[in-house]
């Protein structure tokens, strides 16, 4: 006779109301957020788009230096910066909002507070956007990097995110919950965070090295205390969920929070090492860079610890295999990050296309891998409609890991050897352009696949919202793996 | 003379333009916010049975598993 099987713990927070009236509340919070979820949302996949499209062009000027040359809205210096901040603030900002609007209601137990609010903030960001991008374009710029849209035009995002702030703010507030999952808390942070440093960088009272340290201040805190903590909320919600376990050690998710609230702020001005600042200014930043290992170690052991044993449910769940990867991808790249920071390190990849390849590895392996596993999670549960092919999720996720690896790959090796020709005083600099050649076109090919996997994930995207594909009963995903279905019971 | 051996509040904000000032007047803020939100955390509990919350998570989720749902047949696959 065989032991009865443990009873299952069952899934409930303690002071959760009945499931009747629980039932009735995640559907208010869910119809509260769909209007502006969904225009943050479709308005992140058409930057998306749109931003990789133009780093692509960016991109392939290093083999064809002379191409689209013939207007200055298009040579390499205006790409450059239009394609950063649309993926930086057009993408991912937008995107990673909308999955915060998302997420809140749900968590504290409350529907969102005003959504009109968040919908005025979803316009008036694009507008920001649209007009700061235009002014780039036409040659208006601050001439710093991340803050490149002029400061007048700034005022717009200002009033949207003060708009956005108010209005999730007041929904944490009215919560029916005692307690902050750990999402919510790296949201709030988030929202708090992000108008301080956005505010202060863009005031026009700052001058030569000092405005470089603010700049630099500004540039990795956008980063680290915005885009950071909204795709780590989103980590934190999608796994736990997916597997239908809670988090392996909530209390080290909770340290993990916390030490990157006390450590990640010092961090930018690791760089301007080799900089004309204060010693102890940058001592401080890359102690502080190191010490970032802690809440990444946190976060990724407790990661790790909750999918031990249940990696086959990667197989079955798009959200979980985009999550997962963005999620390993996070740790690497926030220790490369941390190792970058020292002084013998940076002394050879500073000024190279290493950093470049960091860059991309953490906007695009971390943050956008786990924005799109998130709205994989999120968009059939907004338009009521399944995905309509597991084959284009298939091949969204392999061009894009493939296209983020090829791409990283090859900037870091390259920008290593690059570094080490700058460094060698006997060799001539064109040296160090030229042997970056090869390293260039494979950046180029990794930028394609990318491209290839955005424009695939935005077509498909849009066959969702439209409810376009057959009606399913099952997941569009376990089309091929479904066939050989085992019904009986195995001794 | 003291201030030339030991900085005094006087001479160090004699070196610092206003805006550095500001910004430093901005981190203290920034500081005293996130030290207070951890202290207020810790008196409300947050710290102390943060097991239970790690369940917030489980909501009255929809019915359909969507996307995420494993095959018929699988669905107790680890």
């Amino acid at each position: 006779m065989s032991a009865a099987p443990a009873p299952a713990v069952p899934l409930v927070y303690a002071d959760s109301p009945p499931p009747d009236v629980a039932l009735k509340e995640r559907v208010a919070a869910d119809e509260s957020t769909r209007k502006p979820v969904l225009l943050f949302f479709h308005s992140a996949v058409a930057w998306l788009v749109i931003g990789s499209l133009l780093g692509l062009v960016a991109s392939l000027k290093f083999q064809f230096p002379d191409w689209l040359t013939g207007s200055a809205a298009l040579t390499f210096g205006r790409l450059r910066a239009v394609h950063l901040n649309i993926v930086a603030y057009g993408w991912a900002g937008m995107a990673l909002i909308g999955l915060a609007v998302w997420m809140i209601p749900r968590l504290v137990r409350a529907p969102l507070y005003r959504p009109g609010l968040a919908t005025a903030a979803a316009w008036g960001w694009n507008l920001w956007l649209v007009l700061g991008l235009g002014g780039v374009l036409a040659g208006w710029t601050d001439g710093l990097e991340w803050l490149e849209i002029p400061y007048p035009i700034d005022a717009i995002v200002v009033v949207s995110g003060g708009l956005m702030a108010v209005s999730v703010l007041v929904t944490v507030a009215r919560r029916s919950t005692r307690h902050f999952y750990v999402s919510v808390w790296y949201v709030l942070a988030a929202m708090v965070w992000f108008p301080i440093i956005f505010a202060t960088a863009n005031l026009p009272i700052f001058g030569g090295v000092e405005q470089a340290a603010v700049n630099w201040w500004y540039g990795h805190n956008a980063l680290g205390l915005f885009i950071t903590p909204l795709g780590l909320a989103a980590a934190y919600y999608i796994i736990p969920k997916v597997l239908g376990r809670p988090i392996q050690s909530y209390s080290l998710s909770l340290v993990g929070f916390w030490a990157l609230a006390f450590f990640y702020s010092l961090n930018g001005i690791h760089h301007l090492i080799g900089g004309p600042l204060p010693t102890w200014l940058i001592t401080t930043s890359i102690t502080a860079s190191v010490m970032m290992v802690i809440p990444v170690a946190a976060t990724g052991v407790n990661f790790h610890t909750t999918m031990v044993g249940r990696f086959r449910a990667l197989k079955y769940s798009p959200s979980l295999r985009f999550v997962v990867a963005g999620s390993m991808i996070y740790t690497a790249v926030s220790l490369q990050g941390s190792v970058e920071a020292l002084r013998g390190f940076n002394r050879v990849v500073h000024f190279t296309h290493y950093t470049v390849g960091h860059a991309h590895l953490g906007v695009y392996g971390f943050a956008s891998l786990v924005l799109f596993g998130a709205l994989y999670f999120i968009v059939p549960r907004l338009v009521d409609w399944e995905w309509p092919s597991g084959r284009l999720i298939r091949w969204h996720f392999w061009l894009a890991l493939a296209g983020v690896l090829i791409y990283v790959v090859s900037l870091t090796a390259g920008g290593w050897l690059q570094g080490g020709a700058m460094l060698d005083g006997a060799r001539p600099f064109i040296d160090s352009v030229n042997l970056t050649k090869p390293f260039l076109i494979a950046r180029s090919v990794g930028g394609s696949l990318m491209l290839g996997a955005n424009a695939i994930f935005a077509y498909h995207y849009w066959l969702a919202v439209r409810r376009r594909g057959p009606a399913r009963t099952q997941p569009a995903w376990s089309d091929r793996m479904s066939r050989p279905v085992i019904t009986g019971v195995l001794a | 003379m003291a201030c030339l051996r030991v900085p005094c509040a006087a001479s160090i904000l004699a070196a610092m333009s206003p805006a550095a000032i500001y910004v430093i007047a901005i981190c203290f803020a920034g500081g005293l916010v996130a030290c207070g939100a951890f202290v207020w955390a810790a008196l409300r509990g947050e710290f102390s049975d943060a097991a239970e919350a790690a369940f917030l998570v489980f909501d009255a989720d929809d019915a359909l598993a969507r996307t995420d749902r494993a095959p018929p047949g699988r669905e107790g696959e680890p």
